[in-house]
């Protein structure tokens, strides 16, 4: 028998059996418990049959607590921030049937964003047999006029990123292609083709009696007028 | 129990069919008021419609319509409506129009009564003839905000 041993024993002499001794005399009645009580009561034995259930509430818990604070500070950050554009400039295509709808804008453009003076450009090549006859400015475009002396002609023009047209599809073969890296539409048969294409500041449209391969030419060959 | 639930379905099925009768009279009268409305022009006779709009002033904007025929047109009338957005509607503020007997039209006029940080954009209806036929095109700009 060590010291332990003998410590033990005289505990539980002096203090256990006692306290043992008092609480076999108690009364067997029910208690009634609060409510509050009871339900402290089962969350304990819920939390000691279920040892990973009080981890998954606090992290839970915090994730949903970290969650809101993100959303309030990003939140208020994007209300400080004024939104930098309300529009967008490319080539929008709608195609029905006999014809295509084209705009160079989604959204509402500022009057402040238009150019106020046009940076006027000016096609460098023009087929042969062509001669400039007219050309003319408004404060929405810029139009050069062509005509041949066999009665064919071809209109260029440039307008405000506001320009919205039309044009005929009907019998017509229609492709996506490029200019000068910026997207452009075509339409073309035989006799006549029309070609629309925008460069972020102005929407371009040229149409008359060219060859695909002509109005293409004409169309890369822009230059700054001087 | 087994009554009142045939009941309602009745009910049910005779408020659907109401309302698609509405609809279809509403569509109808419609038609009968705007001839244009619901039909896609063929582009028979029209190379090109186009509109556009600009700020040319302090307190005025330039806007313009534009139309070229094929050589099967021999009239074109242009009637260009300036627009401005007001509580969801697009209201017409101004118009001009013109008609030109010939391939190619275009029609301009300046509005000096627009409103700071009004939304503004064009309606283009352009009617393109040959002989006592004609097609009707209707064509829209983007929308500017007048600053």
């Amino acid at each position: 028998m060590n010291e332990n041993t003998v410590l033990y024993k005289a505990i539980e002499q002096s203090v256990i059996m006692p306290c043992a001794e008092e609480m076999k005399s108690l009364p067997d009645e029910d208690c009634n418990f609060s409510e509050r009580y009871r339900k402290k009561m089962r969350r304990l034995i819920r939390d000691e049959r279920k040892p990973y259930y009080p981890l998954i509430k606090t992290t839970f818990r915090k994730a949903v607590c970290i969650i809101a604070a993100i959303m309030v500070v990003g939140s208020a950050t994007v209300a400080a921030v004024p939104p930098l554009r309300e529009w967008f400039v490319g080539l929008f295509v709608t195609e029905e049937e006999g014809h295509v709808d084209l705009s160079a804008l989604k959204g509402e453009i500022p009057a402040d964003e238009l150019p106020e003076k046009f940076d006027c450009k000016a096609p460098t090549f023009i087929p042969e047999g062509f001669e400039e006859i007219n050309r003319e400015q408004d404060n929405c475009a810029f139009y050069i006029y062509y005509s041949s002396v066999d009665g064919k002609f071809v209109e260029y023009s440039q307008h405000n990123l506001t320009f919205g047209i039309s044009i005929n599809t009907k019998d017509m073969t229609t492709e996506h292609i490029e200019i000068n890296g910026n997207d452009a539409y075509i339409s073309f048969n035989e006799e006549i083709a029309t070609l629309v294409w925008e460069d972020e500041y102005y929407v371009y449209s040229i149409s008359g009696n060219l060859y695909k391969d002509d109005i293409i030419a004409v169309a890369n060959s822009l230059d700054p007028t001087k | 129990m087994k009554k009142t639930k045939r009941l309602i379905s009745l009910l049910i099925t005779l408020c659907l069919m109401l309302c698609c009768s509405v609809t279809s009279l509403t569509a109808s009268a419609e038609m009968v008021n705007n001839p244009e409305a619901g039909i896609d022009p063929q582009y028979l006779y029209t190379n090109t419609a186009s509109t556009e709009l600009a700020k040319s002033g302090s307190k005025s904007i330039y806007y313009k319509g534009s139309a070229s025929g094929n050589s099967s047109a021999t009239k074109v009338s242009i009637y260009v409506y300036l627009q401005r957005y007001n509580n969801g509607l697009w209201e017409n503020v101004d118009v001009v129009n013109n008609s030109v007997s010939g391939k190619n039209l275009t029609v301009s006029d300046t509005y000096s009564s627009a409103a700071k940080g009004g939304k503004y954009r064009t309606e283009a209806h352009i009617y393109v003839y040959s002989g006592s036929k004609y097609e009707y095109i209707e064509v829209f700009s983007g929308t500017m905000i007048f600053n």
